[in-house]
């Protein structure tokens, strides 16, 4: 990889980052504390404004002109602004933890074995490496989210032999952060206790002085800023594993809106249609109407509508704050901050880093239109709803989505499509077509018949107008397939699927280059034979 | 009125590769709200914390939100150029924005 390369690589995985979060660096400052060695990169953050954007994620004109970030809840939500964001990152090397006690241990292995056991058990017993016995823990809870610190907990952070910088949180802003956290994390007596025997435990370090590389500090930092942010992000480093960690919140967890991909666009997109919404449903829960079915689904919706000398504005009111925490909690999905993509800085002696900077490249070098980098994002959000983290899975269709789903973003031809092509000509259904979650169709018509007679030749589907995506919708419709229609080629004269293929996810047409083969008609249950 | 802050907790990272350890601590910094100091960072806790996602505040962009990324070097390591080092860090976050 040459220079360029790299250039080009560390650029496009940092800038696919900020874009998966819609933000972007204004400002960039570094700073060092000579006394206390300390490093300090400040970067001030704002949502990227892009109009384009804008106009295409909006599905309706109420939101026409509306900033994706301007989002205004009800008065009476609860708001509050976060101003910083501290990560806080200590390097060491690793130490050989509890090490006197490993060696009583042995000590203690020795006796019991010589007196009971023959003698080669005995090596057997004390042939333990230091990296057997540093062999991190992998901490269940930090796939687990947020965790309210346990004082117990506390004292598996002493293996850390870390000691906390305090500094970092003061340098970095003059604020009382670093008060803050001294409090918060040194007012118990095990915090008191922690301290003492960690400064107590620290051993001097007899490992080798060797000097370290840039790359081995960076080849940790990127991954502590996707963990800082998602619990368990996806294609983590090589070689880095998170261990010891507990009563940790991740920022996509914390604060959606800035730390997880796609939600405040889609809490925008829909947080316009609220007002109307609230005002209908008032009308509905009100004198509008005498239906007590519909009244008592509106005071389901929230029992707080019922009183019945509330007047209409006050049960709007109530209502809108209802729909507003359905909307907050419904659109945050977990595994979103799971997909940002990693950063990976000049890290290019490690092959997998360049493997995967080679597959941006090669995806991402012909556009450089960061709208399009957005659309992948939502590209994958929208197959998200469709829980198509279970057709990654497979490795017959893996290839496919992401190539495809690179591809639309970047706006390049389509690639050879040969899964997709092995699949469709398989005289059975593949097993992943029976997969409830396959969602994509495929068209093939036969020679002398007309899409249209084709279609209700093969489907036994009425035709009922002359536009076969018409009808295509319909099926879609009736299996509830995400993906909508092909294009009726009135030229076609074998059994060729048509070469454009319109996927509809999420309220959006989009144009999606699927294949000119032979196939069969599939949908999200499975295969329709033909 | 003092900013509010909440302690998101410390993770450790190790590498296998380099046996290095990286100790992560995270900390959110709100902006002031009308709540007198003692009970601020308490209901803020609870508030984001401990409480329901369905009744939890909306969390917003402060006009001026940073990131602060605070790096430290134990210091029997010798990194072979911490300018360097720190360099690369700074310009490759910024060239986001290029």
């Amino acid at each position: 990889m040459n220079a360029t390369s790299r250039l080009s690589h560390r650029v496009l995985t940092v800038r696919q980052l900020w874009n998966q979060l819609r933000l972007e660096p204004t400002t960039v400052e570094a700073s060092s504390v000579n006394s206390s060695a300390l490093d300090l990169i400040t970067l001030s953050l704002n949502h990227i404004d892009q109009n384009g954007y804008q106009l295409r994620r909006c599905l309706h004109k109420l939101g026409t002109g509306v900033p994706f970030y301007d989002v205004k809840p009800p008065t009476d939500i609860p708001t509050r602004a976060i101003e910083v964001v501290h990560l806080a990152m200590s390097v060491s090397r690793k130490r050989k933890r509890k090490r006197r006690k490993v060696s009583i241990r042995a000590a203690d292995a020795v006796q019991v074995v010589s007196s009971s056991a023959p003698a080669g058990s005995v090596n057997a017993e004390l042939d333990w490496s230091d990296e057997e016995l540093l062999e991190p823990e992998v901490d269940e809870h930090l796939m687990g989210g947020a965790g309210v610190l346990n004082p117990d907990d506390l004292d598996e952070l002493l293996l850390a032999d870390f000691e906390v910088d305090q500094a970092i949180f003061e340098v970095g802003t003059g604020t009382p952060c670093g008060e803050a956290l001294n409090e918060l994390s040194f007012s118990s007596p095990q915090s008191a206790r922690l301290l003492k025997r960690s400064s107590s435990t620290t051993e001097p370090n007899d490992e080798d002085e060797g000097i370290i590389s840039s790359n081995a500090i960076l080849q940790l930092v990127g991954p502590a800023l996707r963990l800082a942010i998602s619990d368990a992000p996806k294609r983590l480093a090589k070689g880095v594993k998170p261990c010891k960690s507990k009563a940790f919140t991740q920022l996509a967890n914390l604060a959606p809106s800035l730390w997880s991909p796609s939600y405040l666009s889609r809490v925008s997109s829909r947080a316009v249609f609220l007002p109307t919404i609230s005002h209908a449903l008032a009308n509905v829960a009100g004198k509008a109407t005498t239906s007590a079915s519909l009244r008592s689904k509106v005071a389901a919706l929230s029992p707080l509508t019922t009183g019945l000398n509330d007047d209409h504005g006050s049960v709007r009111k109530k209502l809108s704050i209802r729909l507003w925490y359905l909307l907050q909690a419904g659109l945050y999905d977990q595994e979103a901050a799971r997909r940002l993509k990693p950063i990976c800085f000049n890290v290019a002696s490690d092959g997998a880093s360049e493997d995967e900077a080679l597959d941006i490249l090669n995806a991402s070098q012909q556009s450089e239109d960061l709208q399009d980098l957005e659309l992948e994002d939502d590209f994958e959000a929208d197959l998200d709803n469709f829980d198509g983290d279970k057709l990654f899975e497979n490795d017959l269709f893996e290839p496919l989505w992401h190539v495809e789903a690179e591809d639309y973003a970047s706006g390049v031809a389509a690639p050879s499509l040969n899964a997709l092509d092995s699949a469709l000509r398989l005289e059975q259904p593949p097993r992943l077509l029976n997969e409830p979650r396959c969602g994509w169709i495929a068209l093939i018509e036969p020679a002398g018949l007309s899409p249209a007679e084709k279609f209700e030749h093969d489907f036994n589907y009425p035709v009922r107008g002359t536009d076969i995506e018409d009808n295509l919708l319909s099926v879609c419709d009736s299996v509830r397939s995400p993906l909508v229609t092909a294009d009726g080629d009135e030229t076609i004269d074998q059994y060729v699927v048509a070469e454009e293929l319109y996927a509809k996810a999420d309220g959006e047409m989009r144009d999606w280059p699927l294949a000119r083969q032979s196939g069969r008609f599939c949908d999200a249950h499975g295969m329709l034979a033909i | 009125m003092v900013p509010a802050t909440l302690d998101l907790g410390r993770l450790d990272l190790v590498s296998t590769t380099s046996g290095l350890q990286l100790q992560l601590e995270s900390l959110a910094q709100f902006a002031p709200f009308a709540e007198d100091d003692d009970n601020a960072e308490r209901s803020l806790t609870a508030q984001l914390l401990t409480a329901d996602r369905r009744d939890r505040p909306w969390i917003c962009r402060a006009s001026n939100f940073r990131l602060v990324l605070g790096l430290r070097i134990a210091d029997d390591l010798h990194v072979a150029d911490r300018d360097a080092l720190m360099n690369e860090l700074a310009i490759s976050l910024r060239e986001a924005n290029v």
